[in-house]
Order: structure tokens, then sequence, then C-alpha cells
């Protein structure tokens, strides 16, 4: 059953073709035996799932009425509050902190009545692109374990490729669900900014981070979204999203812009090709395809790593070792030792880089220029996007500029690191929505 | 514009953060060189005043933590005495 998507699921359990428990069961076991050598999971919430199991099974035999996803195994990003799970970003600082609530997607999860298998590894406080920044170690690409799984959301999109859960929630600032998605060959949305409520998520770019899921289907994804969406008096950015249209879509109607500068240097050959063979099945299908442009596209990535660096040294202030979190008091020291040596022993490397630049970038003397010009420049990319959508009904790009890079690879530049993300900052800074799709493959690759 | 060790070190000072600046000091300055791109942009345009004209607001009621919650939230404390968060005194022994 593990290879089944949510439907077949939901079927089967209904049907009582096969028991909750031994659904549940026949998931765990494959994490077990599997996830040893892909390291999906941070943490696998075994005893509580086989109990709810238990109880939906009892729901089933009584005829009482089933949630939507009732006993529908999933996973959630390490960054989403499950009360009374431990909840740590894949850092060192919140090691063992465990979530004193939930945040509102994954409590309308689990009203719907999901078990939640575990909880899946990121790079610390989604800050990468590959799951190598996480402290509690990498996670490899089930398609290829010498490869990086993407990030920050590494964990969500292995533990869907490798059939570990039918769909699992991430979070996306700059890429964090899509890139991953693309690395391993599944379905990743990014909502429009607001879609979803940020209450609970531990944030690292307010103005940017979104939760969304990750799944082997775009309906799949769907339903998740529906689900996770909504106005949440806990969140004063969600929006209104309206809810999609049961028609069918005639592609002979859609009109979808190419934009040339994300088709330039820096896209490898192979990704191009197979991007450019859906582009042709599209227009064969009966789409108009038009190229298009996005002119300001150079100059998001860089007003990306001004405007969120800045976010991000406001939003880790709170980890100072006061109220939660590691606290490392010297018997001697004064309460100034406690935030630098807790901070200084609990954040590793690229969160120490990213909140120095962010403090950079907000501090006197150098606001106007970096920080406020990197909100001007955001602007400008808004524009880019209205004016393209006056023209066209969507946009299709590359997701990310390579397939899956080895493990190891970027780790050590960090700015190459950051390239990674070129194609899919600018939808963040725009507020836009946006779903990677499998492409085919690239040198066997997922695209 | 150069990310110095000695402006690393203030900037350290200011985010609370221990660090060995002249380590980092390669990777910003490199990270810096590349975001410095957007002074290269010349239109002008008026940055938003803010992030969104969202009118989403709830009513401003005080309302209580849930028994649960605050006995979850209390469990998290570094140090405690009794049902109180343990700090270092603010005006103690000083900076």
């Amino acid at each position: 059953m593990t290879f089944a998507n949510i439907n077949k699921i939901k079927e089967v359990l209904t049907k009582k073709e096969i028991s909750c428990q031994e659904l549940i069961s026949g998931f765990l076991n494959k994490i077990k035996l599997e996830d040893g050598k892909i390291h999906a999971f941070l943490e696998i919430f075994e005893q509580e799932a086989r109990e709810k199991a238990k109880k939906v099974d009892e729901k089933i035999r009584k005829g009482e009425k089933l949630g939507e996803l009732e006993g529908m195994p999933l996973a959630l990003k390490d960054n989403l509050l499950y009360a009374g799970h431990f909840c740590s970003a894949g850092s060192k600082i919140l090691r063992n902190y465990v979530a004193p609530y939930s945040a509102t997607a994954v409590r309308q999860l689990e009203e719907a009545g999901s078990i939640f298998l575990g909880r899946t590894n990121m790079d610390e406080f989604a800050m990468g692109s590959s799951t190598e920044n996480s402290a509690y170690g990498p996670t490899k690409n089930p398609r290829d374990l010498s490869r990086v799984p993407g990030g920050s959301s590494g964990g969500s999109a292995a533990a869907v490729a490798a059939d570990f859960v039918p769909a699992a929630l991430g979070s996306d600032t700059g890429g964090s669900i899509r890139q991953p998605a693309a690395f391993c060959g599944t379905i990743g949305l990014k909502p429009t900014y607001g879609a979803v409520s940020r209450f609970g998520l531990i944030a690292m770019s307010s103005s940017l981070d979104q939760i969304g899921p990750l799944a082997k289907s775009v309906s799949e994804a769907e339903l998740i979204f529906n689900i996770i969406k909504g106005q949440d008096l806990k969140d004063a950015t969600t929006k209104k999203i309206p809810d999609t249209k049961e028609e069918k879509i005639n592609l002979k109607k859609i009109k979808i812009g190419i934009p040339k500068e994300y088709f330039g240097p820096g896209l490898e050959k192979e990704v191009e090709t197979a991007i450019k063979k859906i582009i042709l099945q599209l227009e064969e299908a009966g789409a108009e395809i038009k190229e298009t442009s996005l002119p300001h596209t150079e100059y998001a990535l860089p007003a990306y790593y001004l405007i969120m660096p800045a976010e991000v040294s406001s939003n880790l202030a709170r980890f100072d070792g006061i109220r939660y979190g590691l606290s490392l008091r010297e018997k001697n020291g004064n309460l100034e030792d406690i935030y630098f040596a807790s901070r200084a022993a609990g954040f590793g490397a690229e969160v120490k880089r990213r909140i120095i630049l962010g403090t950079f970038a907000l501090s006197a003397g150098y606001f106007d220029a970096y920080y406020k010009k990197a909100r001007e420049t955001q602007e400008i990319i808004k524009q880019d996007f209205s004016r393209a959508f006056q023209k066209v009904d969507c946009l299709l790009t590359p997701t990310a500029p390579t397939a899956a890079f080895k493990l190891g690879e970027k780790i050590y530049d960090p700015l190459t690191m950051y390239l990674s993300d070129i194609f899919t900052v600018s939808v963040n800074l725009a507020g836009l929505p946006a779903l990677s799709l499998p492409a085919g493959s690239a040198r066997g690759l997922p695209v | 514009m150069r990310l110095n060790t000695a402006l690393i070190e203030h900037l350290a000072q200011l985010a609370r953060l221990k660090l060995p600046a002249a380590e980092f000091s390669r990777d910003l300055e490199s990270i810096l060189r590349y975001v410095e791109k957007i002074q290269s942009l010349k239109r002008a345009t008026a940055a938003p005043d803010a992030t969104s004209a969202n009118e989403f607001l709830r009513t401003d009621l005080t309302t209580d933590c849930p028994p649960q919650e605050k006995q979850n939230i209390k469990r998290l404390f570094p140090e405690k005495e009794e049902d109180l968060m343990k700090v270092k005194g603010v005006f103690g022994n000083q900076l």
C-alpha cells in the first residue's frame, strides 16, 4: 500500500479492504527498513501512530463519520509545531524543545483525521538548498543516495519520493518546497503568500514564508492545500483564497508565458532539453506558448539575500537561552553571557552567516543602500510579473538550474549554494503561488 | 563596501553572536559583492510602507492562554523557581 495515493488509501480504508492499523504498520515498517540509508525522518511517532490507527479502526467499525483524511499517514517538516512533540527546526538550539501548541495547518490536518508518522529533516532554520545544513545530518536523495534531496524541505521531499508517506508538509521561503520536489521527482506547491496560516511555523522570513504540500500528484497536493488554507485569526497576513474550480482546464484556452531570462547561461543543458520537451507537448496539446520577459530577474536573488537575512536576524533574536531551547549559563556569567554562549553553541555556520548579513543590511548607515534598496527592487520584480500576467495566464520555467547535485558538492561555497534558488525566489518576493511538477529527467535524475 | 573583520565583529556583537570573524569574512564578502548588484538598478520606485495592505485584524481582546499550553510553556523554562522563570539580573553584574 505504500506506493498508493491518498484517494486509493481512502478507498481501501472505507471499503475495509485493509485496516488502518495494517495500513499504518505497512508504512512504519517500510520507514524502519529503508529510512536508515535515506534519513528523511528525524523522529518517528511510532507508538502514537499505532494508537491513532487503532482509534480510526474503531471509528470505521462503529460506522462513525470519518474526516476527509481519516487515518491518512502524513509527515511534517521539523519547523511545524505539533503539540507535545519535539520540534527543532533542524537546529541544536532547539534540540529538546517540545511544541506547546500545534501550528494551525497541523491542527487542520489533524482535525481532518490524519496520522502524522514523524517529523522530517530540514536545513537548519530552513536555511539551505540541500538539507546538508541540518544539525542532525543530511538526508539522501532516494533516487540516488550519493546526491542531495534538495532543501530546505529535503526530508519531506525524500519521504514522499521514497513512498514513506503519500504526502508531507514543507515550507517555502525562497524555493524550499519546490526545489527539493524537483530534485526528488515529486509535486511541490508553494501557495500564494497568505493562503495558509503561518501560526505555528517556526519563522524564517515572515513576509516570504509559506507552508505547502509535497505529494506525488497535483490532485493530492490540492486536497492537502484545500484543508490547510484559510484565514486564521492568529495570522493577520492570511488572505481568503477562493475554492478551486471543479471544471477541467481547456488547454486551448490557456496562454503560457516562457520568460526568456530563465533559459540563459547557468541552466544545465539536459534540464533545458527536458523543459523544452514539456513546452512542446503543451503546445501540441493546444496551449498558446508565448515568449515573455521578466526583465529584472537577475536582481531577484540579490534582493532576496538582503530581505530574507534581515527578517531572519530579527526572527532568530528570540533564541537567546532565556525562555526555551539551549541555555548555557555559567555560574559567574551575566545575562548577556547566556545570549552569547547559547547562540554561539546552538546555531550552525549558515545561520550565523545569515544573521550577520541581515544585521548588516538593517544597521545604521547601511539600511538605505541595502535593505531599503532591496525592498525597492522587490517592487520592481512584482511589477515585472504584473506586466507579464496582462498577456499570459501562467508562466512556465525550470524549478532549478540543475538536477540534484552530489552531497558535499556545494556545501563549501555558500554563494554557489544560493544560486540553486535562482529560479524560485522571484515568486516568493512577488507573493505568488508556484507549483513544481516533474518534467522528465536529466542524466537519469528527476527534473 | 568591505565586510572586514572589524565590521563583522561589531555586527556579531549587535546580534549577540560569538563567531570567528576572520573565518566568516571571505564568504560574507563574496555574498555581499553579489547582493550589491541591486545598486546598479537605476530605476527608482517607492518602497511600500507596510508588507501588505491586509486588513484581516481581530478585535483587541485578551484571552487566557489555555492551562495545558501554559504548563507546556513553563516546562520549557531553562531555569525555574517554583512556577516562575528564572533569569540573571538585568541590572546585576553588568556587561
